[in-house]
């Protein structure tokens, strides 16, 4: 895992000092809200409907046991006994009260962690794919890259004030688990032709009110002109963005209004001047960075041999081993998914005690190692097959082994109007009826990988336009409203849901996705997944079955 | 005109609170004085930014409410979330 060094040390223990400043400033009235909203957002300070909210850094989705416990420590001290994992591998607290944030940042720079960048239109956090390093369809692992984009990016002085928030994702396998593709910039690795590293680079993906999938921008970037590339991006986007419209402002919207040709050539230009500066990546540097990101010591003699015969003797363990384990490059290891999706439950949600449990798991299971999904589940990534089954029981008694990973239970939740200042409708409780719902059908027909989101607001932290059925709540004459989409894709296969039809009330959304799923098992191929299905016979069987056939001439 | 109380959010945990008669900021919605007329809502909103200026409040905004049973109900589920808190349990 990435150490941090003296400056990046420095760095957050200076800013929690800062911060401490600047909350005394604000509550002995020296700063107003207007002077001071800006300060806090920067350090990942929220107001809530309820509360303040606290969204923490999770860089790359990567977490030490340490750093867990300290996570678990804050929810107990600070907030209500739990944590909340974000789609952008974070974690938010709900229940932080502004006197304790400074005390809050502290903490977390003890265990190198801190909440910058977390809010506001700079570059924020860069996901990658949970299974980054240890994946066996992997070209190379994506996490060095990651940290050397958060080391450029971190207060970088000339993109703090961008046209609107910044948000990049990287994939080191041929298989996309980052979704690239909706992202402001998209980075998938690949070899040159001498085997070097480089990088595909997408550009101008995004969702909330006008979703649009990333263009390719540069089929082929060498790795050592990676930040001068970005650098060049970024530049083109902090002059030509718009500032005049919030829902304007965001990169999409510029490469579509200048068309990818013409927002390439601005690129090329740009880049033109700086790929030979400093921002060209020295081979020593990307080692030194590399090697803070060695693989741990494995075992080359693992004996499959128990893990096979306890699959054929426990089903619930052959079903928990089918669903979420990842095949791992090491021979007589896999990655572990830990669910934080029981059925029924809170998405991403996770309690102080349970934190504080997988912590002490990963010690013993996983060489002390954590990572945060964007599906809001958590990865062991470093698991002996011959102790799967010990650590499966583990995880079993804590209700952190639902089998359901990419299953019709394992449905991605913002916070929506429970708790989100900007929430149109509530999300939390629509996810726990359905997951509730839907299980029963899936134990009867096995539904195989069916992807469901729902966003509270148009904003779609939630992804919904990326899932095989997306939920989006909406206020509609003052009653909660759920527009549905069919179709989306945050894979290889990358695609916009498309609308289906009028929304449903917060009455009928249940009974609604089920008419959805019994129309599709009346019309699925022997083991067809729902988005095959759907992209074969179209969204008029699905119609008809929701508003019916007269509804076709509406 | 529909009748109106005042709400905020303490500035310094982010509490719902709203404002009474009194001029107190309680987290109790039944505490919270009923504005019937334009008059009534200009001078509590006056009061309530003078608070919000002065720093015990954040966020400053009217709520439109009905009143059954002796019990004050904003109309919109936004606020009636913000009132009762949030309507799932945690974790
Ligand atoms: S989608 Fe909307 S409601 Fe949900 S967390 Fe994002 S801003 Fe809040």
């Amino acid at each position: 895992m990435y150490k941090y060094d003296h400056l990046d040390n420095t760095l957050v223990r200076e800013r929690a000092a800062q911060f401490r400043g600047q909350v005394a400033r604000r509550i002995s009235g020296e700063l107003s809200e207007d002077e001071f909203k800006p300060l806090r957002l920067r350090n990942g300070l929220y107001l809530q409907l309820h509360s303040y909210m606290l969204r923490v850094a999770i860089p790359y989705g990567l977490l030490s046991s340490s750093q867990m416990r300290a996570l678990a420590r804050i929810a107990r001290r600070y907030d209500r006994g739990y944590g909340h994992f974000t789609t952008r591998q974070n974690i938010q607290f709900n229940w932080v009260s502004l006197e304790n944030t400074a005390e809050i940042l502290d903490d977390l720079a003890a265990v190198e962690m801190h909440a910058i960048q977390t809010s506001g239109n700079c570059i924020r956090n860069t996901t990658t794919d949970q299974f980054a390093g240890v994946a066996a369809d992997e070209i190379e692992d994506p996490r060095p890259w990651a940290e050397i984009i958060r080391q450029w990016s971190t207060l970088h002085p000339e993109f703090s004030f961008l046209p609107r928030k910044f948000k990049i994702a990287i994939n080191g396998a041929p298989n996309d688990r980052a979704a690239i593709a909706v992202h402001d910039i998209g980075l998938s690795m690949l070899r040159g032709p001498n085997g070097e590293t480089g990088f595909t680079v997408w550009v101008g993906g995004g969702l909330g009110r006008t979703p649009m999938l990333a263009k390719p921008i540069r089929d082929f970037l060498p790795g050592a002109d990676l930040l001068s590339y970005l650098e060049a991006i970024l530049r083109v986007f902090n002059i030509e963005g718009r500032r005049d419209n919030l829902y304007k402002s965001r990169i999409k919207i510029l490469v579509s209004a200048l068309g990818i040709d013409r927002f390439r050539d601005l690129v090329e230009a740009e880049w033109a001047h700086i790929r030979d500066s400093a921002l060209r990546l020295e081979g020593r540097e990307i080692a030194r960075i590399r090697a803070r990101f060695a693989l741990p010591p494995y075992d080359a003699n693992v004996d499959s041999g128990p893990f096979a015969a306890k699959r054929f003797e426990d089903a619930a363990f052959a079903r928990w081993s089918a669903a979420n384990l990842f095949p791992h490059k090491q021979p007589g290891h896999a990655a572990v998914t830990v669910s934080l999706k029981p059925v029924g439950g809170i998405p991403g949600d996770m309690t102080a005690d349970r934190m504080d449990a997988l912590a002490d798991l990963a010690d013993e299971y996983s060489h002390g190692e954590i990572r945060v999904t964007h599906r809001q589940n958590l990865v062991l990534a470093h698991v002996r097959q011959d102790r799967l089954f010990d650590l499966w029981r583990a995880l079993d008694s804590l209700e952190l082994a639902t089998p359901n990973l990419m299953r019709v239970t394992d449905i991605i939740a913002c916070p929506g109007l429970d708790f989100c200042g900007l929430a149109t409708a509530r999300s939390i409780p629509v996810a726990q009826r359905l997951s509730a719902r839907l299980a029963e059908i899936d134990e009867r027909h096995d539904l195989g990988e069916l992807t469901i989101n729902i966003s509270g607001c148009i904003n779609s932290c939630a992804h919904h336009h990326v899932a095989h059925i997306g939920i989006l709540g909406l206020e509609k004459a003052g009653a909660e409203s759920y527009q549905v989409t069919l179709g989306g894709s945050s894979a290889k296969d990358a695609s916009i849901g498309k609308i289906i039809g009028r929304g449903f009330g917060a009455d009928e959304i249940v009974a609604a996705i089920e008419t959805i799923i019994v129309t599709w098992l009346e019309l699925r191929h022997d083991g067809e997944r729902f988005l095959d299905s759907l992209r074969r016979v179209g969204q008029t069987p699905f119609r008809d079955a929701l508003y019916g056939q007269d509804s076709r001439t509406e | 005109m529909a009748r109106m109380v005042i709400t905020a959010n303490r500035l310094r945990d982010g509490a719902v609170v709203w404002r009474s008669a009194a001029g107190n900021w309680s987290p109790n919605i039944t505490t919270a004085a009923i504005h019937a007329t334009g008059e009534q809502l200009t001078a509590g909103l006056a009061a309530a930014l003078a608070d919000e200026k002065s720093g015990r409040v954040i966020g400053v905004h009217e709520v439109e409410i009905e009143t059954r049973g002796g019990q004050i109900l904003p109309t919109r589920l936004r606020e009636r979330v913000r009132a009762d808190g949030p309507t799932v349990s945690f974790a």
